[in-house]
């Protein structure tokens, strides 16, 4: 035993909960003001940051991050903190979809141990779009493909809106890499608040289990949840 | 997903969904009116409703008189998939007294939460449940932090198994998986179904974190490593953090386990982590963790100086280092009548000065209810002036120990106070009249070698 018998404790300790960084690339391309796709979108973002919030567990500390892409760059709308000390601003949308950029910027945040240490659980990463890119995207999906977490990171994606065309789902699932997964249409918007919801189960189911298998991620409860 | 906050039964009576009150991977729970709660599943497959009605159907008629499970009641009728049963108010699980609110402090947070002995305690009961399963022939096949539900209130030691639908009396590999942590390596490696050891082992990982705050397996290298360690540290492919010779997977967490695990408890942690990790056919079963459990819940004294508990075989607390008294012992005996000298101890129990001692009725009585979870009778003791015993339903008998014959009656529900002006009270406590076969309470001070 590491005490002997009879010598006071001093003050015991527990190991900090492990990181469990839950990423948003967040679309904010002038067409996300239609159709209410990007009130739906801070919404849903909002409603789940605070379910991730009210949940205590002591096994995984959700934290989240939100790279918002629009006009001509991409910025970290929220840098990665715990889920309970997240005090959460709306997305504001504008421009053109640089998703090149967003990639870049998120695999650098990856890549980076003092914002993500080693001990940290696999991040989700989750892609919203309405569109597709208008900057050079490819070469900055390599590279976060490439990247020791970028490629293990539980890749999902999803298409906001009537609009989107076959290419750019192409994109998305460009962005999964993962032939098993397929990105989510959304065609009607209420139904990203749904699919947000079963981000949300998905991300405490492994924060409570303290695995990332697939019944933790749960693909099979996708359709009862968009219903 | 139906988004209708109303459910119905099997037998058409309309249950709202009013809050929620627990959500997982398979189902989310409701409260609904008239202390029912809904346990509502994910998915309504017609897959799903056939396999939960079948086992609910195995559930109900499995004989749990006096076990303390929450039972399903009645199914939800289509289009929803899921089982009404009790709502349990006031009740958290136990996993809010195996880790900390991040940034609290560890010791005064162990012990508002009812400190070393509320957690023997309820941990006690918690083995009396699944052992009682366990002789019934049931498996509970997925113990978990999450499902055994404990008294929300430091002040109540009420304990509750809940997640019934997966009772089980054995099972095929892979069928149930249970929680990673808690589910035995036997599972993990698919070389079993649950047994009544996978239940064993899973019960013991939650006692020694209720314990001493940390998983058995997770040790420094493992929370500080990447989390593919978790995998092997659940797997047990890593030497658990106490083992005898390997220190590989050591760890400075947690509160120190010969602070908080009586030397029984070390023993069958060390032969449930250690010796038999991979044979399930010898690992410790549930009924040897409850005797321990009960044996160190009664043999554990408060700190004179600070609000911690602990064993009373300690020379001081280790808390505070601040040291223990000599410590009065009460020695429970079975008497025939005619027979004055009481000839084998058969529990003893630590008495903590100016502390009310709860005596349960299976201590009390040897026709108690397993789970009766009122005492009965209480003991405060208050040094060299008074000893106070209250009784619970039945009347209690107390005699001085200079005048045997002289017996005091204690009626049930009430409670007297007798002068006790030695080191040790003086007084015997008879739990049943003077004149038949009884269990009688003996009052010992014992001096600590060295002083």
């Amino acid at each position: 035993m590491e005490t002997p018998a009879n010598s006071p404790v001093a003050r015991p300790v527990v190991a900090a909960p492990r990181p469990l960084p839950v990423i948003v690339l967040a679309d904010v391309s002038g067409s996300m003001t239609q159709h209410r796709k990007l009130e739906t979108l801070n919404e849903s973002i909002e409603t789940m940051i605070r379910a991730f919030a009210a949940e205590d567990t002591a096994r995984g500390e959700i934290q989240v991050a939100v790279v918002a892409f629009g006009g001509d760059r991409a910025v970290l709308h929220q840098p990665l903190v715990p889920a309970t000390q997240l005090t959460w601003t709306d997305l504001e949308a504008g421009g053109r979809t640089p998703l090149g950029a967003a990639l870049d910027l998120l695999t650098d945040l990856l890549e980076d141990e003092q914002t993500i240490p080693k001990r940290a659980f696999m991040p989700t990463l989750i892609l919203v779009s309405d569109g597709k890119p208008n900057d050079s995207w490819e070469g900055s999906l390599d590279r976060l493909l490439a990247s020791k977490r970028g490629k293990r990171a539980i890749r999902l994606a999803v298409g906001v809106g009537v609009d989107m065309e076959e290419e750019d789902f192409h994109v998305l699932e460009c962005f999964i890499a993962n032939p098993a997964i397929k990105p989510t249409p959304v065609d009607k918007v209420h139904r990203l608040s749904r699919y947000f919801s079963w981000v949300t189960l998905s991300v405490t189911q492994q924060a409570r289990s303290g695995q990332q298998t697939s019944a933790e991620i749960g693909f099979d409860q996708l359709d009862e949840f968009l219903g | 997903m139906s988004n209708s906050l109303v459910v119905r039964d099997e037998y058409g009576r309309v249950l709202p969904l009013i809050r929620k009150i627990g959500s997982g991977g398979q189902a989310e729970v409701w409260a609904s009116e008239g202390r029912i709660a809904v346990k509502r599943m994910h998915s309504h497959t017609p897959r799903t409703a056939r396999r939960l009605r079948s086992r609910i159907d195995v559930v109900r008629r499995l004989d749990l008189d006096g076990v303390p499970v929450a039972r399903p009641m009645d199914l939800l009728a289509s289009p929803d998939t899921g089982y009404t049963m009790e709502l349990l108010e006031e009740m958290v699980a136990i996993q809010r007294l195996a880790a900390p609110p991040s940034g609290a402090d560890v010791l005064g947070w162990y012990a508002e939460t009812g400190g070393l002995r509320r957690r023997l305690r309820l941990l006690a009961r918690a083995a009396d449940a699944l052992a009682s399963l366990h002789a019934k022939g049931v498996v509970y096949a997925d113990p978990s932090p999450a499902n055994i539900m404990v008294s929300a209130s430091a002040r109540h030691e009420e304990v509750r198994l809940v997640d019934v639908d997966l009772l089980h009396t054995e099972s095929a590999p892979l069928e149930i998986g249970g929680t990673p942590g808690y589910a035995a390596p036997e599972l993990r490696a698919e070389r079993s179904g649950v047994t009544c050891s996978s239940d064993a082992y899973a019960f013991a990982v939650i006692t020694f974190e209720v314990l001493s705050l940390l998983h058995p397996f997770l040790g420094e290298q493992v929370e500080d490593g990447e989390p593919e360690m978790l995998q092997l540290a659940y797997d047990a492919k890593l030497p658990w953090i106490d083992h005898t010779t390997d220190r590989s997977n050591r760890t400075p967490y947690g509160m120190p386990r010969t602070a908080v695990l009586a030397p029984d408890l070390i023993t069958l942690a060390r032969r449930t982590f250690q010796d038999t990790v991979n044979s399930p056919r010898s690992r410790p079963a549930v009924a040897e963790w409850r005797t321990a459990l009960h044996a160190a819940a009664d043999m554990t004294l408060t700190c004179v100086a600070c609000p911690q508990a602990y064993h009373v075989r300690r020379d001081e607390c280790p808390w505070c280092g601040t040291p223990a008294p000599d410590p009065l012992i009460a020695v429970v005996h079975f008497v025939l009548p005619g027979q004055d000298e009481p000839v084998s101890a058969r529990e003893v129990l630590a008495v903590s000065p100016a502390d009310e001692l709860p005596i349960m009725p299976r201590t009390a009585y040897t026709d108690a209810a397993e789970y009766d979870p009122v005492p009965a009778a209480w003991v405060c003791w208050e040094e060299g002036r008074l000893l106070t015993v209250r009784a619970g339903r039945l009347p209690l008998w107390l005699t001085p120990d200079r005048d045997p014959a002289n017996a005091v009656v204690v009626e049930a529900s009430d409670q007297l106070t007798v002068p006790a002006d030695g080191a040790a009270p003086g007084w015997t406590l008879h739990f049943g009249p003077p004149g038949e076969p009884r269990r009688l309470l003996r009052f010992f001070r014992v001096r600590r070698e060295g002083r």
